[in-house]
């Protein structure tokens, strides 16, 4: 049985959907990303999920029960972290850590204490005292201490810095270890890569893809931008690259396969430099769904 | 120069609706107190009499500062108004300023503005420049009732009006001053509001302990109020009096903006104690809501046993004074009211239950703000329902509410039992609950708008305040309706102590604000959580 199970759910404002029949099942013990760009639905679909408001049609279940009925029945299990938040600047660190494991219940106080080690997060001081990164780690060992069965993470790791975001990956891995079902929510393509089984894509309020991360290879395309020494061959006929844009002697392609019959003509020619970087969310969005 | 005409429209744009209120509320009150003077003491015989009953009172001197002529209209107007005007203007300014600067510092927008094409420096010129300019709001519309009545009653001189106006306004420029150089001291504008409220509190007791003996009226040159009080508007006009407060306000103002381009972004003069690791564990959500309402609670407690003190201390004087009225007199005895101190407290603990209502309001205005900042998520998405992070709220307010009213009574009853002993300890603790029921229907009503339409919780709450307070002002003279009149909700409130509270009316007024709150309760677990 799914552990988290949206049916037609929906979401209106006015005239628009926010969220539009989003249809999703996660097994337990899974780690979903759920991806799409700002404004895409994402935190109102993990707020549906959390009961804090209503859907307009269709519905939302997390442990079988309807997110809309008793969602603190649901929360004994579940923990939320938010993205951006604000919280209670007049606290501690310690005394919010305190406040929120105590709402909480089930929470592993040895494993928060390993956590603030890991994340380096002083607790003793005022929340209005934290930078926006500080604050964020203080909300991640607030939910990642949890034994909940579900997590729910919105752009979870906003604000941290590449250290951080390192750390967060190895907790999120344990939390994976432990049979723990992930929900996470993210702009980050290659955090979602090295975290998530299952992927979701969202734009404007539409699931418009979802699958394993196997299933989702052919989205993954890769950026190369080669500078030429002298004019820049074509490279538009070359098997497996798309979107040739030449601008003077450097030309920018994606390549969506095997780089085989391009790597081989470039070896023939006169290149002065070659980078090649993974694919951003974005050009992903723009070389397969328009825009 | 474009961007700091920019920020001052800006800052002017998000008070001018207040800053109008403010004028005709200053307006308002000061033709109250002219017109009701001239009702309740109709004859020389009764204002020479009042004169000399008051004018030899160390208390009333205390409370309400110097009283001058007080046998003609203009004195006695002056008297009454020149105590609570220029302080509510002042707190009005002062908090203005805190919130302009530090308060948007605190959230950010100032790094907004401050990284467009200017300095901290202009920037902060340009907001104070927007703070002045709202005050002349204030100042125009005072000016142009107290004109229109100088005119109709010809009780005062067009220029001692204006003067007049000038004078309670001034207060909100030096206070203003206060609190933006409160904003460069601390680093957040909470601490940055304490300190504005200190200096205002302290002005207020040092021109109070000025007044209150001949010997040590020197002291009112160590205090702002005590300078606006010496420029004696009305009656006699010392422009030179407004010296000071001129000379104050630009040092201050001065001093803000200076300091302002001196430190760093968030930063302030007085380093904050960021570091608590012996803070105390909160560890349930009454805890926490006894966290962060505690304080206020307590200060608003403090704050009415302080006013009902003092109003207790010059009861007996001011009761002398009712007695020499006849038109009081005749209307004690058309009340049925036995003792004229009772009147006095009656009236007293009218005004009292205004407060009380604002403290109400205030309550709910900070719940709605717990959810607009999204700090009421963090409970929400834990195992704790709906009903308990909401009615655990409700219950900490209206509890924090009766603390206050009992420390009205408690405040009355002691500054009464060391002069004159008129108000015996049960009859004030009752005069204090007797505020509590309409206190609780006016937070049930907010609670009620802040289950189905949370953004207009506050607004809401001032508005039927505001009217009640009108309603009570100008009702009875205008003669109204009894039905326009029960729309206040002071109207339901007997008036103890000099009438027994109505305990069968208090009860229902409690189910009432029971059950408004009940439908708060039922809108809230309905609705989508509102953010923003």
């Amino acid at each position: 049985m799914a552990i988290i199970k949206t049916e037609g759910l929906t979401k209106t404002y006015g005239d628009k959907d926010a969220v539009h029949n989003l249809n999703l099942e996660i097994q337990p013990g899974d780690v979903f990303g759920f991806l799409g760009p700002n404004g895409a639905g994402k935190t109102t679909t993990i707020r549906m999920m959390l009961g804090l408001i209503k859907p307009t049609f269709g519905r939302a279940e997390i442990f079988g029960l309807d997110c809309t009925g008793k969602p603190e029945e649901i929360h004994k299990k579940l923990a939320y972290v938010p993205g951006e938040s604000n919280l209670w600047g007049s606290l501690t660190g310690q005394q919010t850590l305190d406040l929120l494991s105590s709402l909480h219940g089930d929470v592993d106080l040895g494993y928060r204490t390993n956590l603030m080690e890991r994340f380096q997060l002083d607790p003793s001081k005022k929340v209005r005292a934290y930078s926006k990164g500080n604050r964020q780690k203080l909300l991640l060992v607030s939910g990642l201490s949890t034994r909940a069965d579900v997590l729910l993470l919105d752009e979870p790791t906003s604000g941290l810095d590449p250290l951080m975001q390192e750390v967060f990956r190895s907790v999120v891995l344990e939390a994976k270890e432990r049979g723990q079902t992930i929900f996470l929510s993210s702009h980050t393509l290659s955090e979602v890569e090295v975290l998530c089984d299952l992927v979701g894509l969202l734009r404007t309020g539409e699931l418009i893809e979802v699958g394993t991360l196997e299933e989702m290879r052919h989205l993954s395309a890769l950026t190369y931008q080669i500078t030429f020494e002298g004019a820049p061959i074509d490279l538009s006929k070359v098997e497996n690259v798309k979107r040739v844009v030449v601008e003077g002697h450097r030309v920018t392609c994606e390549l969506a396969g095997k780089p085989t019959a391009l790597l081989q003509l470039l070896a023939t020619s006169n290149v002065a430099k070659l980078v090649c970087h993974e694919a951003s969310l974005e050009e992903i969005f723009l070389s397969h769904y328009g825009n | 120069m474009r961007t700091g005409f920019v920020i001052t429209v800006h800052t002017i744009k998000e008070r001018r609706k207040v800053a109008a209120v403010l004028g005709w509320m200053t307006g308002i009150v000061t033709i109250s107190a002219l017109y009701g003077y001239r009702s309740a003491y109709p004859t020389l015989t009764d204002r020479l009499r009042l004169s000399a009953s008051f004018s030899h009172d160390a208390g009333i001197a205390a409370v309400f500062g110097p009283a001058r002529s007080l046998e003609t209209v203009s004195g006695f107007t002056a008297f009454r108004t020149l105590a609570i005007l220029p302080l509510i203007i002042g707190i009005w300014a002062g908090l203005t300023a805190t919130k302009a600067l530090r308060g948007n510092e605190d959230s950010g927008q100032w790094e907004i503005l401050v990284s467009s094409p200017t300095t901290k420096r202009h920037a902060t010129l340009a907001t104070i420049r927007g703070i002045y300019l709202t005050l002349n709001i204030t100042l125009v519309v005072s000016a142009i009732l107290l004109t229109a009545t100088s005119l109709i009653s010809k009780n005062y001189s067009v220029p001692a009006g204006l003067f007049y106006a000038l004078t309670l306004v001034s207060s909100g420029y030096l206070f203003a001053g206060v609190g933006s150089l409160a904003s460069q001291l601390v680093n957040n504008r909470r601490s940055a509001s304490t300190i504005t409220g200190l200096v205002i509190g302290l002005s207020f007791l040092i021109r109070a302990i000025a007044d209150s003996s001949p010997s040590i009226a020197w002291m009112h040159w160590l205090s702002p109020l005590g300078w606006i009080n010496q420029a004696a508007p009305l009656t006699h006009s010392r422009w030179l009096g407004l010296l000071p407060v001129l000379v104050t306000t630009i040092v201050l103002t001065a001093s803000a903006i200076a300091l302002s381009g001196k430190r760093d972004m968030g930063a302030s003069l007085i380093p904050e104690r960021i570091s608590n690791r012996g803070g105390r564990a909160i560890t349930s959500i009454p805890k926490l809501w006894l966290k962060l309402q505690g304080l206020n609670i307590l200060s608003w407690a403090a704050g009415f046993f302080f006013l009902s003190f003092a109003f207790g201390l010059v009861a007996h004087g001011a009761t002398q004074a009712f007695s020499s009225s006849s038109a009081i007199q005749t209307t004690v005895g058309a009340l049925g009211i036995s003792k004229i101190s009772e009147l006095f407290f009656g009236i007293i603990f009218l005004m009292l239950a205004s407060g009380l209502m604002f403290a109400a309001n205030s309550q709910a205005a900070a719940l709605r703000e717990q959810e607009s900042e999204g700090f009421i998520d963090h409970l929400l998405v834990s195992p704790k329902s709906r009903n308990q992070v909401f009615l655990t709220r409700v219950a900490t307010s209206a509890v924090g509410i009766v603390v206050i009213a009992a420390a009205a009574g408690i405040g009355a009853f002691s500054g009464s039992s060391l002069r004159s002993g008129t108000l015996s300890l049960k009859d004030a603790l009752l005069a204090g609950f007797n505020m509590v029921p309409s206190a609780l229907v006016l937070f049930g009503v907010t609670l009620v708008v802040f289950g189905f339409f949370p953004r207009a919780t506050s607004i809401t709450g001032q508005s039927l305040l505001a009217w009640s307070f009108l309603m009570e002002l100008i009702g009875s003279s205008l003669k109204l309706s009894h039905w326009i009149l029960d729309t206040s909700f002071l109207h339901h409130m007997a008036f103890a102590p000099a009438a027994t509270p109505r305990t069968g009316e208090n009860l229902q007024l409690l189910a009432i604000a029971f059950i408004l709150a009940a439908i708060g309760l039922y809108g809230f677990k309905r609705r989508d959580t509102a953010v923003g």
